[in-house]
């Protein structure tokens, strides 16, 4: 098939991939890499010192968030996406793959190029009337013209939004295998990691371990944010037992959920996808979960892991039979679901499909 | 500003269409970009979508015109990238070094500024401008006081550019009263406030009395012997300065950005260096007339004549 010239727009608060946290730029790099590799020729518009493979395209010189630029702020996001617009219209690309959201949006309108969204946050309603949320109501407007891909199927659900049936995927995101040992052991202890907020179910975890005596090890930012809440309601909980051990690198990832007997996940909101999930599993360390946002996609339940409904008991009961999962298919399921590679295949499918 | 340019374009009889919020009162067709002031919603976390509704809307009648003239700053400019009719900029903004790096990459956005400086200040950026357009009021509405009451005067917002503390010790040091009249937009504005401004206002002769209505503004514009002005930034224009003399108030101001092109020094006031040389001139301001500030606003920066260059500047750029 004929190799493609791809855009791929990036936001610029950090750099792709990212030097520490940073979600979305590093699926962004992924693609990039992954794409480049199989030989598309791939214009990558992000911020300089951006390493992902392809053409660089920077509208700015530095990241946004080192040159103090508000968040608020929107000017060179719109700059950026203008440039690869312009670009687009000088016919040098074959399509168009923005990762900015509602300031995206509007853009199709000014280019034939054809263009394809991926909602990484997201679309949910935030108030009981869907018209009274803006965000929302823009997509809506846009719905029906617009290629959208969500990261999940619960994703795609939660957004309450009909977007017709051919111009919707879902692409689960992917990870590099390679950066995670498989663990076939295991260990005694369990582990949480999230960034530190409610959300993200840490309170949930404690009481579990608590309950059942066990180790519990935490791991994960804690933002300026949430200092108050890290030091009013976890802190007190931390001993022998519950440790907090901090932000993790990278590179540290898969010794911190390796040699764990599970990662609780115990959420506490419509996830849309959850790669802390697919990071233990790729380490063989089977995850126990509540029943929340894309979590049932992510694991099988009995077979990779629990997925169950959001009570403490069930977590407690899902915990003391957690070596009835075998950490060999744990680690399957991920190379079989989750790989960089598969999600490359699906956009490069995705990419053809909007060109034929 | 855009209500007195709307206002008049429709009494020269061009059939104008003003794009802003709903509860905006013109004589021009209205088309709301959203239901109310977005100033007036509080806890509003970021505009975006509120701004990409506008572009939205405004996108549909790219073609239905001879000419926008857009007053919104950069987040119209995507607009250009696909064929519209021309778009005019007023730039009501100072211009920074960065900006000007993104507004100089849209070469099909035209330009204009609201005094020479602001041009000269542009164009060392790199950006070219279609013409200078010097705001303009009509000075009927300014009353016209022959003798002041015995203050000075600062109006503005409240913040370090604007060089409120400079006024109030400037004041301080020439042992006149002052007369403060000013706002504060955002937690920046009032933390300055807070801990800058409010502790010098204990004093006697210093009287905040906050945010004033257009009328309010006029009478207590109109008492005041001059306008102290010490702006510590390049300001593009200055509005105030040209309401203060409309009333034959003069002013003392720094010299910085329009200020020079505005205030004619010692003529409608004085144009000074630092903090000491305000001082001095405060106690020299009998020396000003005040018939003299009316006239130079009269002659200088009426509505009429603002209106009259952005005209011309229409007409060339259709």
């Amino acid at each position: 098939m004929k190799k493609l010239r791809i855009a791929q727009i990036a936001p610029l608060w950090i750099t792709i991939p990212p030097l520490k946290y940073g979600g979305i730029e590093r699926i962004v790099a992924m693609l990039c890499d992954g794409l480049s590799a199989r030989g598309h020729a791939v214009t990558l518009f992000a911020s300089p010192g951006s390493t992902a493979k392809g053409k660089l395209i920077s509208v700015f010189d530095k990241p946004l968030l080192d040159a103090n630029i508000a968040w608020s702020n929107p000017i060179w996001n719109l700059r950026n996406l203008s440039l690869a617009t312009e670009m687009a219209n000088d016919g040098n690309f074959d399509i168009i793959h923005f990762h900015l959201d509602l300031w995206a949006l509007f853009f199709h309108n000014l280019t034939k190029t054809p263009v394809i969204h991926t909602m990484h946050n997201p679309l949910y309603r935030t108030n009981a009337d869907a018209n009274k949320d803006d965000r929302l109501r823009l997509f809506m407007e846009e719905a029906k013209r617009i290629n959208i891909t969500f990261i999940s199927q619960s994703a795609k659900d939660q957004a309450m939004l009909e977007f017709p049936e051919k111009r919707t995927r879902i692409i689960y995101n992917g990870i590099d295998l390679s950066h995670f040992k498989f663990n076939k052991k295991g260990g005694d202890h369990f582990v949480w990691i999230a960034r530190m907020n409610k959300h993200k179910g840490v309170e949930n975890a404690i009481a579990a371990a608590e309950k059942l005596g066990i180790r519990l090890l935490l791991a994960g930012r804690i933002d300026p944010t949430q200092t108050e809440y890290f030091d009013t309601y976890i802190k007190p909980h931390l001993n022998e037992k519950i440790k907090y051990v901090g932000e993790l690198t990278e590179e540290q990832l898969s010794d911190f959920y390796g040699p764990a007997k599970a990662c609780l996940y115990p959420i506490e909101w419509e996830e849309p996808f959850g790669l802390v999930v697919v990071e233990s599993m790729a380490c063989g360390t089977p995850v126990i979960a509540y029943r929340r946002g894309s979590m049932p996609e992510l694991i099988e339940d009995g077979k990779t892991g629990f997925v169950i409904d959001s009570n403490l008991n069930l977590l407690i009961e899902a915990m003391k039979k957690i070596d009835q999962i075998d950490r060999k298919q744990v680690r399957q399921q991920v190379e079989e679901k989750f790989s960089k590679e598969r999600m490359v295949n699906d956009y490069e499918k995705a990419y053809y499909e909007l060109l034929s | 500003m855009l209500s007195l340019l709307t206002e008049e374009l429709v009494k020269r009889n061009y059939d104008i269409t003003l794009f802003a919020s709903g509860d905006s009162e013109t004589s021009a067709k209205l088309i709301p970009l959203t239901e109310k002031a977005i100033w007036l919603q509080k806890g509003l976390r970021s505009p975006h979508a509120y701004i990409n509704t506008a572009i939205k809307i405004i996108y549909k009648f790219r073609n239905s015109f001879d000419l926008f003239h857009n007053h919104f700053d950069f987040f119209m400019f995507p607009l250009c990238l696909s064929e519209t009719i021309p778009i005019l900029t007023t730039l009501h903004r100072p211009i920074d070094s960065v900006t000007a790096q993104a507004y100089r990459a849209y070469n099909k956005i035209f330009f204009c500024a609201i005094s020479e400086d602001q041009r000269q200040s542009a164009e060392e950026n790199g950006i070219s401008m279609a013409g200078v357009v010097y705001n303009g009021i009509s000075p009927e509405k300014y009353i016209f006081r022959e003798t002041a009451d015995d203050y000075f005067m600062y109006l503005g917002r409240v913040n370090k550019e604007k060089g409120i503390v400079d006024a109030i010790s400037a004041a301080r040091d020439a042992g006149v009263k002052l007369l403060v009249a000013g706002n504060m937009v955002g937690g920046d504005e009032w933390n300055y406030f807070l801990h800058e401004v409010q502790p010098l206002l204990n004093e006697e002769n210093i009287n905040f009395v906050g945010q004033i209505d257009f009328n309010e503004k006029v009478r207590l514009l109109g008492g005041a012997k001059a306008l102290l002005f010490p702006i510590d930034r390049r300001e593009p224009f200055g509005l105030v300065m040209i309401e203060a003399m409309a009333c034959g108030t003069p002013i003392i101001a720094y010299r910085r950005g329009s200020v020079p092109e505005v205030v004619k020094d010692k003529k409608t006031g004085f144009i000074v260096n630092n903090k000491e040389e305000m001082t001095e001139a405060i106690k020299k301001i009998h020396t000003i007339k005040r018939k003299d500030c009316r006239a130079h606003v009269e002659q200088n920066f009426t509505l009429k004549q603002m209106v009259d260059k952005y005209e011309e500047i229409y007409k060339k750029l259709i």
